[in-house]
């Protein structure tokens, strides 16, 4: 033993742990030349283009009205994993090490919107059996594959995919992957929820690294504490009726796009639905 | 996980200058390899046949944009007047590949067809707008990865860009490439140890998944002036195109890649441009429909 460590005196080494991957912690700011409008002001009521939906995920999008929002058990529920990243965020992640082998066994992750926490163990440790409670961030597992590193996330609560009413099941998994380009952090979700998406969804994100502390580009996280906004009677749940929703023509005027493909669908995703928007165009001018 | 975990048993008992020649060895394994070519280093099989699947941006990309359209588009003052100017009833037929060009192309919904031309040679073909695009290997600067005095991976880049070769601007450019491999998770941990990493491991070993990757890095120039967007939004000819191409596997057995893209054009952008865009393996051509661009 005393031999290596002349040896490693004589390379010049202190020992230390190394890193194999990309370093992916500190801070991130992220880039919005795509999906802008979705991730920041936020899609207008009825566009749900480009979503894999089921029927069930179209009819409960079709019934959701945006007062929900103001409802007092609604308030302060805030975007769960699979939509978070997309949203208005910037995103700190920080390794975790064990205190007497200093090997990392996660990396925390803190989300600015809605000051939202996670761990991603990377100590090899299981899932949590199905019954285990939900939260908002669900509970993760990482692995690298060469310099992405790989995140499996299971016990995720209900939420959105979209946040004008697309909903999201407490049985959706995702895999996500941080991926590392010079300055640049790449993001990979893909999506799985076998009760409201007929295939996977896959989005893809840019984060650029901040430099410095950038103190004052962070917010605040501030507690939410919900409180009556509306003069709805108590417990009324705004919604409407199969066929009701008003904003469906509204969306349809307002984009020009059929009210067909702003309904979503499996089929909206592929380069051979233009040729069945030119169609529907066409009927409607006629 | 402690099954992984490097033991720094092994080696007490050996002479030094074996250390040492093992050390260097191990170092210069990872740095200094000549890799037998572009195609052998693939860190998997890339052809075939893919589909974009367009889940971001969709009023973007499925249909034209209204004229003056720029939403998330990081457009100068001159980029915004001529985008502002464009007018669709004064396009010239020669006009009509100006959306398909290197800058735009990976993020028109089409079908993309990868080749091998040759052991140095991609071919990348889209049927939307009936492009062609040759990804040439063996001209960027290389990128490598060595440990460093702290037990630490370090990368670098080794030689120097060759300028593109002389000829016309066209549609898709000259594109150079190179592969930025990951570290070999084996190599690393010996080279690590020998660097003085002693008694520990590549952070996260106990969870790295074994095999080959790594990412198809790209640079393109020699471009012909183009539009980032169908309703006229302009970049110039002097406008470069990066991509990191990072291929995958999910868990349910699809295959994908993910192009990362930055366009900067000091003409008409005040930022680089970027965009990520979703491509999945189809198992055949069969869905492989050439378009022209006037038909698109």
């Amino acid at each position: 033993m005393r031999r290596v460590l002349i040896l490693a005196v004589l390379l010049g080494c202190v020992p230390s742990a190394a890193r194999a991957q990309s370093d992916i912690t500190g801070e991130w700011a992220p880039l919005y030349h795509e999906d802008q409008v979705d991730r920041v002001p936020g899609l207008g009521p009825v566009d749900f283009a480009g979503l894999p939906l089921t029927d069930g995920a179209r009819q409960w999008a079709l019934s959701w009205d945006a007062s929900r929002v103001s409802v007092l058990e609604h308030q302060c529920q805030v975007h769960v994993l699979p939509y978070i990243l997309s949203g208005p965020t910037r995103l700190r992640i920080s390794a975790q090490r064990d205190g007497n082998t200093e090997r990392i066994v996660a990396f925390n992750q803190y989300i600015g919107l809605w000051g939202q926490d996670r761990t991603i163990w990377v100590d090899g440790r299981p899932h949590p059996p199905a019954i285990a409670p939900h939260s908002w961030m669900g509970f993760s597992t990482g692995a690298w594959e060469g310099n992405t590193l790989v995140v499996r996330t299971t016990h995720i609560k209900q939420g959105w995919v979209r946040r004008n009413g697309v909903p999201e099941s407490d049985l959706v998994t995702t895999t996500e992957r941080f991926t590392r380009h010079g300055d640049m952090l790449t993001y990979v979700i893909y999506i799985k929820d076998p009760v409201y998406l007929t295939e996977p969804l896959v989005r893809s994100r840019n984060f650029v690294r901040m430099s410095g502390l950038g103190e004052g580009n962070w917010i605040a996280a501030t507690p939410c504490e919900p409180g009556e906004e509306t003069a709805a009677p108590p417990h009324a749940v705004p919604h409407y009726l199969p066929g009701e929703n008003p904003f469906v023509a509204e969306a349809e005027r307002k984009s020009g796009i059929p009210a067909e493909a702003l309904t979503g669908g499996q089929e909206t995703l592929y380069p051979e639905y233009r040729q069945r928007l030119k169609e529907l165009r066409k009927q409607k001018a006629r | 996980m402690s099954g992984r975990r490097f033991s720094a048993g092994a080696p007490e008992g050996a002479p030094l200058r074996v250390l040492v020649a093992l050390a260097a060895a191990s170092v210069a394994l990872s740095a200094q390899s000549a890799p037998p070519s572009a195609r052998a280093q693939a860190p998997r099989d890339i052809t075939g046949y893919w589909v974009s699947v367009v889940s971001e941006d969709w009023h973007w990309r499925m249909v034209t944009p209204r004229k003056g359209d720029f939403t998330s588009l990081p457009l100068n003052d001159e980029g915004k007047r001529v985008a502002s100017t464009w007018d669709p009833a004064k396009e010239k037929p020669a006009d009509a590949c100006k959306p398909f060009g290197a800058a735009a192309i990976m993020r028109v919904p089409d079908r993309v067809h990868i080749t091998w031309a040759d052991d140095a040679t991609l071919r990348i073909e889209t049927d939307a707008g009936q492009q062609a695009r040759r990804i040439q290997f063996g001209t960027l600067a290389t990128r490598g990865w060595r440990v460093n005095g702290r037990g630490e991976i370090e990368w670098f880049e080794q030689g120097r860009d060759a300028p593109a070769p002389p000829g016309p601007a066209t549609w898709q450019g000259y594109s150079a490439a190179r592969w930025d491999l990951a570290p070999d998770p084996a190599v690393v941990r010996n080279a690590v140890f020998f660097a003085g990493g002693i008694g520990t491991s590549p952070d996260g070993a106990g969870t790295m998944v074994p095999g080959k990757f790594g990412s198809l890095h790209v640079v393109t120039t020699q471009l012909k002036a183009g539009y980032l967007r169908a309703n006229g939004v302009p970049y110039s000819d002097a406008a470069r195109v990066t991509e990191d191409y990072d291929f995958r596997t999910e868990d349910d057995g699809t295959e994908w890649f993910t192009v990362n893209t930055t366009v900067e054009d000091p003409k008409y952008l005040a930022a680089p441009f970027v965009t990520s865009t979703d491509f999945r393996k189809e198992p055949d051509g069969s869905k492989w429909r050439p378009t022209s661009c006037a038909a698109y």
